[in-house]
């Protein structure tokens, strides 16, 4: 082996190396002392094989749920779980991912430098899930590397610049100002509910029910809700097959057993992939953060979409429950219609739906709210039907993204992409 | 060495940018401390000193142990941040020292 070869492949080829080396380069450009230099790169290799443990995992557990879904129902369930398909697609794809994430971020930054766009998206974990996308669909088109590096990277850019961009007349409405913008790829499912939301008028606003309140204590901790959800999936589908079918798939064992114990399977491994993601992310955003404070400045930071919560919990909540409430609705329509369904996931129909919830509410007051957020809730759990077939090289998996701009950009990327050829 | 801990739903994107704020303004003043994001599920895990988050997700908190809690309004402002944590005990008797 050389010296070209050992770089390429030793280095670069293994993500975790790559995405530490990112971290270390990272790191000595911020002037940080050697204990941080040594403490960053090598939580950044740490959080990465997090990744891959917890993808096992979950992803056991979710193709045990999709053969009981098959048997039951005789239908194909999907689970749209931003995290776990990400790990997944991580397994083939973390050298373009990890290439993708580090054009994208250089690309950004000079559109914010040179354009008058100048939002800075400091939400990583979408940056990792936008960069996973396009390396699923820019990879199943034969792309050779650098042209899925250089054409991801730069597509991965302009989502991040403009999807804050989009959102933003609905966000300042909410905010009364432009201090910060949504850096969070639902920007379609907001910007539909804001227009949605505009054709109602504002009311006075009802304070938040001690009922209400309750409930969003709850939903709060996720992991239990993961569970819990899981817990009732995998019971609710096992009920649709002969006791003894499900003792004949796990080896004897009950029901309730089976359902218990992938359930806590399931959420034990979203839980190491989100301390996989939670550590890779936390030396990268910071540095990314640096580097913009100082070459883009008075530029936007474009943030996470929980920072609307608090402009409305009530909203919030209601926003929520009927999102969920239309993605229920949008299964039924799928189920009637075609052999694959999308399972409406809780985690993105409390934060999207959350969020949609807000905007929906400060612009067309409790009627738009309730009309917005169920259309809402209807849309982003069809859209990912369309992307289905395009992850379908990232092997045998029942999970997709799930909020709306990855779905969007999925199949804009692809029809783009297969015109050039 | 201090622990704060700064907690949000999932740990990934709100409370890495607290913890960005937190960090600069413990900058600002000199003070060395040990600071960490996590997800809310977790947080009993770490022994922290104080606790920080998002009102919206701190009244969900159960905490085992007698800890001092910080619940913001604003999670985007860093004076409104830096007001609140000058207000808190656990920072009170650590600029004394």
């Amino acid at each position: 082996m050389n010296a070209t070869q050992m770089i390429s492949k030793g280095l670069l080829g293994e993500p975790a190396l790559l995405l530490g080396l990112i971290a270390f380069v990272g790191l000595l450009l911020q002037k940080q002392p050697f204990q941080r230099l040594i403490h960053g790169t090598i939580k950044t290799m740490l959080g990465y094989t997090l990744l891959q443990i917890g993808a096992n995992a979950a992803g056991s557990s979710l193709s045990n749920l999709s053969a009981v879904i098959q048997k039951g129902f005789q239908i194909i369930g999907i689970i749209p779980h931003n995290e776990t398909i990400t790990a997944l697609a991580q397994i083939n794809y973390g050298e373009e991912i990890a290439l993708i994430m580090l054009v994208g971020m250089i690309v950004h930054l000079m559109i914010a430098r040179f354009t008058r766009i100048k939002y800075i998206f400091l939400t990583g974990h979408h940056m990792l899930f936008m960069a996973s996308l396009l390396a699923g669909v820019l990879v199943s088109m034969s792309m050779p590397l650098w042209q899925v590096m250089v054409a991801g990277g730069i597509v991965l850019a302009f989502s991040m610049s403009f999807a804050p961009l989009i959102t933003q007349p609905y966000v300042r409405r909410v905010t009364g100002n432009d201090d910060f913008a949504m850096g969070h790829f639902n920007s379609v499912g907001y910007v539909l509910s804001g227009f949605v939301a505009s054709w109602f008028k504002k009311g006075p606003e009802p304070p938040e029910s001690k009922g209400l309140q309750k409930l969003r204590s709850f939903f709060q901790d996720h992991m239990v809700v993961i569970t819990v959800f899981t817990f009732v999936l995998f019971l609710f589908s096992g009920l649709f097959i002969s006791p003894g079918g499900i003792e004949e798939m796990f080896s004897g064992r009950h029901i309730l057993v089976v359902s218990l114990i992938q359930a806590t399977w399931f959420a034990g491994g979203c839980y190491v992939i989100l301390a996989g993601v939670r550590m890779l992310l936390s030396e990268i955003v910071p540095a990314f953060k640096g580097i913009a404070d100082r070459i883009v400045p008075g530029a936007i930071p474009a943030l996470d979409c929980p920072v609307l919560f608090k402009f409305s919990p009530f909203a919030a909540m209601i926003g929520f429950l009927l999102s969920f409430t239309g993605g229920l609705a949008a299964m039924v329509v799928l189920l009637q219609v075609q052999y694959t369904v999308i399972i409406p996931g809780v985690i993105p129909h409390f934060f999207s739906g959350g969020a949609a919830g807000v905007i929906a509410y400060k612009i067309g007051g409790r009627k738009g709210l309730i009309v917005s957020s169920l259309i809402h809730g209807f849309a982003i759990t069809l859209l990912p039907t369309v992307l289905i077939p395009l992850l379908s090289n990232l092997g045998y998996l029942r999970a997709t993204f799930a909020d709306s701009d990855f779905s969007v950009i999925g199949v804009l990327v692809h029809e783009l992409f297969s015109w050039f050829k | 060495m201090k622990k704060i801990i700064v907690a949000c739903n999932s740990g990934l994107g709100t409370s890495l940018m607290i913890r960005l704020n937190v960090e600069a303004l413990l900058k600002e003043w000199g003070l060395k401390a040990w600071v960490e994001h996590t997800d809310v599920s977790s947080v009993d895990t770490f022994d922290a000193d104080l606790i920080i988050g998002s009102n919206y997700v701190m009244e969900s908190l159960q905490l085992a142990k007698d800890v001092e809690v910080i619940g913001l309004d604003d999670i985007t402002d860093r004076q409104y941040l830096k007001s609140r944590l000058l207000d808190s005990e656990t920072f009170k008797q650590w600029l004394a020292v």
